[in-house]
C-alpha cells in the first residue's frame, strides 16, 4: 500500500483521459487503484475535478483588438529596417480599418515619422535597459534577510525532507559546494519558499547545532565567489553566510556562533596582496 | 494544447538563465538555415493563445496584454531565431515566460503547511455540480509562487505530463510531482472549502429543524 501522501501526488500528475497510468513509475498507482476500492474512488473525483479546472484554465476571454494592438506597437518600434506590415493576414477580432489615401507625399512623411518614433523608442529602452532597476535579481541583503526565515519555516514546519540514496552525496543538479566541510543526508524542496529552483540540505548533526545549506539556481546576485570567513548576518542565534559558484547561490545558515558557523566550512585562503 | 506542448521545448528554470528560458529559446532554433516567418501571421495564429496563458500567470487583463505585446516586441526583434515554423509556437511561450519572470522579484510564499484539505471530504454531490468559479480559480493561482505556478500550468493550460514537465524545467520527476500535487491541493482547497462549509451549514441546519 502506498502511503496518502505518495499516493495523492501519484494521482495529480495523471493527467485525465491520458496513458499517465501506463507509465513505469506509476505501476504502484495502477496496482492500488486495481485492488482498493476507496483509491479508485478518489481517483475517479480527483480526474473529474482536474477535467473542470483544465477546462476553466483555458477559458479567458481575449479583449477585443488585441492582435491589432500588437501589430500597431510593433510598428512603432520596429527599426530602421522595413516596416512591418500592419495589414493583418487573418486577426479575427479586427475591425476592418479604412486604407489611408495612397499619396506617396504622405507615405514618405509617414516612414520619416516612424523612423523618428521607432529612434526615439530605441533610445528610452537603451535608456532603460541601462539605469532601470531589475527586479529579477537577487541580492546579498534580501538573501541575508530572508533566508533566516525559510531556516526557521523548514525547522519549524511539517518539512517533507528526503534521505539522500546510498553513496550518494548531493543532488546532481544541486551539488555541494567544495569549501563545505560537513556533509548532508536529507535535502527538502525549498522552491515554495525562495520562489526559485532551489533545494535545502540539512547539515545538522546529531544533537548538535542545526544547519542548513540553501543551494538556488540563480546567476544574478551580489554575492562574492567564495563563502565569507565569517557571517554576514548574525541576528537571532542564526549565522548566515551567502556567496555564489557556477550557477548557484549557496546561503548557509547556522544556528549558533560563528565558530559553529566556520566549523562547516574549510578554510579559504586570504590572499594578502590581492 | 498537446501539440504546444511537444513544440515548447525545454524551459529550465533553474538559474537566471534557465529561469527566463533562454535556453528554451536557443532550442527552438536547431535546424540550419532561418525560416520566412510572416510576423502578422504569428500575432494572428498565437496572439490570443499567449493572452490566455499570460492572463492565469498575471491575474490582470492589463499585465495579460502588456506581456503578449513584449513577447511579440522581443519576437519581432530575434524571429531570426526560429527555424522551424511548428517551433513558433513553444518559442513564444518561452519567450513569454521569460519576460514575466524577468519582471517578477515577488517573495510570495506557499505556507508549508495548510494543505491539510482532505478531497475524500467533500461530498459526491458538490463534486457533480461544481462549477469551478474563474475569479476564484485565479485568486487561487495567483496565491501561487512563480514554481509551483508554471508547473501547475504547464499542466492544465498546456497538457503536459509530468515527465514533459520535468525535462522542460530541468527538475526530478519527483519534485514535479510534489510540486503539482500541492499546487492542486491548495486550488481545491479554495475551490471547494467554501462549498464545504456551506453545506455543513444546511446540514447543521436541517439536523436542527428534524430535532424540534
Amino acid at each position: 500500500m502506498m502511503e496518502r501522501s505518495e499516493l495523492l501526488e501519484a494521482m495529480d500528475a495523471c493527467r485525465p483521459g491520458s496513458d499517465d497510468l501506463r507509465l513505469p513509475e506509476m505501476a504502484p498507482l495502477a496496482d492500488q487503484l486495481a485492488s482498493d476500492q476507496v483509491s479508485s474512488w478518489t481517483f475517479s473525483r480527483i480526474q473529474r475535478i482536474n477535467r473542470r479546472i483544465a477546462a476553466t484554465t483555458r477559458e479567458v476571454p481575449v479583449p477585443a483588438g488585441l492582435a491589432g494592438r500588437i501589430l500597431a506597437s510593433l510598428q512603432m518600434t520596429s527599426e530602421n529596417g522595413p516596416p512591418v506590415e500592419v495589414a493583418p493576414a487573418n486577426v479575427g477580432d479586427e475591425r476592418p480599418t479604412p486604407a489611408p489615401p495612397d499619396t506617396s507625399k504622405r507615405r514618405r512623411i509617414g516612414r520619416r515619422g516612424w523612423s523618428i518614433v521607432a529612434a526615439a523608442a530605441c533610445l528610452v529602452a537603451a535608456f532603460s535597459i541601462a539605469f532601470w532597476p531589475r527586479p529579477s535579481e537577487l541580492t546579498r541583503q534580501q538573501l541575508l534577510n530572508d533566508s533566516s526565515e525559510w531556516a526557521r519555516q523548514l525547522w519549524n514546519g511539517p518539512t517533507h525532507w528526503t534521505a539522500l540514496g546510498a553513496g550518494e552525496r548531493e543532488l546532481p543538479k544541486y551539488p555541494l559546494p567544495v569549501v563545505l566541510a560537513a556533509s548532508a543526508t536529507y535535502w527538502a524542496d525549498a522552491g515554495g519558499m525562495v520562489d526559485l529552483n532551489a533545494v535545502a540540505y540539512d547539515l545538522s548533526s546529531g544533537g548538535g547545532p542545526r544547519a542548513v545549506l540553501f543551494v538556488i539556481r540563480e546567476d544574478e546576485i551580489d554575492a562574492d565567489a567564495t563563502p565569507p570567513n565569517s557571517p554576514q548576518s548574525s541576528t537571532g542565534g542564526l549565522m548566515i553566510g551567502c556567496w555564489q559558484s557556477q550557477g548557484l547561490v549557496y546561503v548557509l545558515v547556522v544556528e549558533g556562533d560563528e565558530r559553529t558557523y566556520k566549523s562547516l566550512l574549510k578554510p579559504v585562503p586570504v590572499r594578502p596582496f590581492a | 494544447m498537446a501539440d504546444e506542448a511537444s513544440a515548447a521545448g525545454r524551459l529550465p528554470i533553474n538559474g537566471l538563465a534557465a529561469r527566463d528560458g533562454r535556453s528554451d529559446i536557443d532550442a527552438a532554433s536547431k535546424s540550419p538555415a532561418p525560416i520566412d516567418l510572416d510576423l502578422p501571421r504569428l500575432v494572428a495564429d498565437h496572439a490570443e493563445v499567449l493572452y490566455r496563458y499570460a492572463f492565469r500567470l498575471t491575474g490582470s487583463v492589463a499585465d495579460a496584454e502588456d506581456l503578449t505585446q513584449q513577447t511579440f516586441l522581443i519576437a519581432h526583434q530575434k524571429l531570426s531565431q526560429v527555424r522551424e515554423p511548428a517551433g513558433a509556437r513553444g518559442w513564444l511561450f518561452a519567450v513569454l515566460r521569460r519576460v514575466y519572470l524577468k519582471s517578477q522579484r515577488k517573495s510570495r510564499r506557499l505556507p508549508l503547511a495548510g494543505f491539510s484539505f482532505e478531497i475524500e471530504s467533500v461530498p459526491d454531490e458538490i463534486v457533480d455540480q461544481l462549477v469551478v468559479d474563474r475569479e476564484v480559480l485565479q485568486a487561487a493561482i495567483d496565491e501561487l509562487p512563480d514554481p509551483y505556478k508554471l508547473v501547475l500550468m504547464s499542466y492544465y493550460f498546456e497538457d503536459l505530463s509530468y515527465r514533459e514537465i520535468a525535462d522542460r524545467f530541468e527538475l526530478p520527476v519527483g519534485t514535479v510531482m510534489s510540486r503539482l500535487s500541492r499546487a492542486k491541493s491548495h486550488l481545491r482547497s479554495r475551490l471547494f472549502e467554501p462549498e464545504v462549509v456551506a453545506a455543513g451549514r444546511h446540514s447543521q441546519r436541517e439536523q436542527g429543524q428534524g430535532g424540534a
